[in-house]
């Protein structure tokens, strides 16, 4: 009975990667070319495999902040890298898969050694070698980003043969300029009922919640972070396909809704009757509009937004008059007298004629 | 038969034979155990540390390494000479803004046109797939850089006393000893691929079957010229990484169909003297005709 229990066992054991893959629907022959693949003979297929499989959805901030890659000590001291900072800028590219281009089923991206092994040359014709990989991954980009293969650029040479030494962080971009957010791109476009089409780009980045990867997407670093040129050439990234960009939001509605004659200004919201002041100014489109594409008309009384709000959770000080310790123990009708969200009734308490002032808020007279 | 008939009809007896014989031996194979060198050039770097491990392993004039970090030297297009066996090219990458970079050295030949060429056998063609070359044999004639296809092989002209060829040399004592050539074991993104031709000819067409964005569909050096023991793969077409566009036969086959079709069981001599004998008794015939008229005219 327990030689039966452990075959089972080890029948399960083996068969547990196999499991996985069949779970993300993967067919095995996908993949491998015998029927019975095991570690010491993959015989994988490298034309017909899918590299790409995405099997975990991570931020770049949950991976790790810096790794040593020390595997490699000959000549050169370890590279400090700079994983996180790295993991933010690829967002605008692939994301984690610009590196981790393969992970297996149920592994989180893997680190690099564990698919190539150490030293140069990998143990067949088809795999790199850890070296290889390295110097691929890292130099693949920086080769575009400004033309420098410098050994020393990411590792120094170890001094006179010493062994070991310290880990060198020459790979960091702290100095590298951030790129300026422009406010206002006119395009000039072929189209001859409106050949103007001005796109309000910090408008858009900080009242739509979007971010830089919501529009450039699959771009490499090189592309905006030319080092040395004289400017950023920001003009590249009008290549990004335009109207699929902006049909993401704004669907293939009426050409007009865009393209003009001229370029328009800013919405301003005040000539809706609404100026938006102090705390309303700070929120997204979608905070009061919801998630329509079209922002209609709404209700202009405070309750319609803030009406499930005033209760006991209601924090005072969202509003921009945090309650001080005296008015924090009134009920809200003891100074809403006029209803709610309207201005507060001060002579009702006090009776020196004072009107309550946002900017210098209570007891100030 | 006056001249211009005669050598009509020996060149076309000539070019006839070539012909016929062409089709019979242009199919060349490279040596069943040849190794090759597969060139990733979607994945160089040029970085040059290829350039410089080569100067190391050959004895070249060595430059310190900060010499080949000099990216100026980018700004034309190097051919290898007598002290540089490989040199790393720069071409604008197409598709996208950004350069590209291929290395240049000597292809190797399945059925190298150099050493067809040499009259002494300087150049030889190895079972593991290298062209060999040969200081003792080689007489100085030069056929070899007129015959490359790819005008690799470089002459030590400012050696007054003893002038060699230079070339790759496929680091021939390395990969016999079992090592890697140095510029495969330099390169730091392995870009270059060092294996049997054959395995990496299969790899080759795996690369671009599995990413056909990557890769334009051609193996350069699989049919070039009868096939190289180099091999390149790229993202753009070749013409524009500054490789010739070959056809598919070795001039080393051209060239020798000719001479040897022509000399063919002895064909063209026997031809030539069977010729000259006609050309012979057509003048003797004519003489007697002549004298025979010149008679005729005595007796009136």
């Amino acid at each position: 009975m327990r030689s039966a229990l452990l075959v089972l066992a080890a029948l399960l054991l083996t068969a547990a990667p196999s499991l996985a893959r069949q779970e993300q629907g993967l067919d095995c022959s996908q993949c491998h070319a015998c029927a019975q693949p095991s570690k010491a003979d993959p015989c994988l297929k490298q034309a017909k495999c899918p590299r790409h499989v995405e099997t975990a959805k991570l931020k770049a901030d949950e991976g790790p902040d810096v790794v040593i890659l020390d595997d490699l000590e000959d000549l050169y001291v370890p590279v400090r890298f700079q994983h996180r900072a790295h993991a933010r800028m690829v967002a605008m590219d692939k994301g984690c898969e610009t590196c981790h281009h393969y992970s297996p089923p149920n592994s989180a991206h893997p680190a690099c050694r564990e698919c190539h092994p150490a030293g140069a040359h990998g143990e067949s014709l088809k795999q790199t070698g850890l070296k290889g990989a390295y110097h691929r991954q890292c130099l693949g980009c920086h080769n575009d980003w400004d033309g420098d293969t410098k050994c020393a650029n990411c590792h120094e040479k170890k001094q006179g043969g010493r062994l070991g030494g310290e880990a060198t962080g020459v790979c960091e971009h702290s100095n590298y300029e951030p790129i300026e957010m422009k406010e206002l791109i006119v395009f000039s476009t072929s189209y001859a009922a409106g050949d103007v089409v001005p796109f309000h780009h910090r408008n858009h980045a900080e009242k739509y919640e979007l971010n830089c990867s919501s529009c450039h997407k699959e771009q490499s670093c090189a592309r905006c972070h030319t080092h040395g040129a004289e400017s950023h050439p920001m003009g590249e990234l009008q290549k990004v396909n335009l109207h699929d960009t902006c049909y993401q939001c704004h669907g293939e509605q009426n050409c007009s809704e865009c393209h003009g004659r001229k370029a328009t200004d800013l919405f301003d919201h005040a000539s809706t009757g609404w100026p938006l002041q102090s705390y309303h100014s700070k929120l997204q489109c979608r905070a009061c509009h919801g998630d329509g594409s079209i922002y209609v008309a709404q209700d202009r009384t405070c309750s319609s937004c803030h009406a499930q709000g005033w209760g006991a959770g209601f924090d005072h000080a969202k509003v921009g008059a945090p309650l001080d310790d005296v008015h924090g123990e009134l009920s809200c009708e003891d100074c809403h007298t006029a209803g709610m969200g309207k201005k507060p009734d001060c002579a009702g308490c006090h009776d020196d004629g004072r009107v309550y002032d946002r900017r210098r808020g209570f007891g100030q007279g | 038969m006056d001249r211009r008939d005669f050598l009509k009809t020996v060149g076309a007896v000539g070019v006839g034979i070539a012909a016929a014989d062409a089709s019979a031996s242009t199919a060349v194979h490279a040596p069943p155990d040849a190794f090759g060198v597969l060139v990733d050039t979607t994945a160089c770097i040029g970085c040059r540390k290829c350039e410089w491990a080569c100067n190391q392993v050959n004895e070249l004039p060595v430059q310190p390494l900060e010499e080949f970090e000099n990216k100026d030297v980018f700004a034309a297009m190097r051919r290898p000479d007598a002290g540089n066996f490989t040199v790393v090219n720069q071409w604008a990458r197409e598709g996208r803004e950004g350069n590209v970079w291929a290395k240049v050295q000597c292809l190797h030949c399945n059925d190298p046109a150099c050493a067809s060429a040499c009259l002494v056998s300087a150049l030889e063609k190895q079972p593991n797939g290298a062209v060999k070359y040969d200081p003792w044999r080689c007489m100085g004639c030069r056929y070899c850089m007129v015959a490359c296809p790819f005008q690799i092989p470089a002459y030590q002209y400012a050696d007054a006393l003893s002038p060699e060829v230079r070339k790759c040399t496929f680091c021939v004592e390395r990969i016999s000893g079992g090592e890697r050539p140095g510029c495969v074991e330099i390169c730091p993104v392995e870009c270059l691929i060092y294996g049997k031709r054959e395995e990496l000819l299969t790899l080759a067409h795996e690369r671009i079957g599995a990413y056909p964005g990557r890769y334009v569909d051609h193996v350069y050096g699989e049919h070039e010229v009868g096939g190289t023991s180099w091999l390149y793969i790229a993202g753009q077409p070749f013409t524009s990484l500054g490789f010739p566009e070959l056809g598919e036969q070795s001039p080393a086959r051209i060239t020798e169909n000719i001479q040897h079709g022509i000399f063919r069981r002895f064909i063209a001599p026997v031809a030539l003297y069977a010729t000259l004998a006609q050309v012979m008794w057509l003048g003797s015939r004519k003489d007697e005709v002549a004298a025979a008229a010149k008679g005729e005219d005595h007796h009136e």
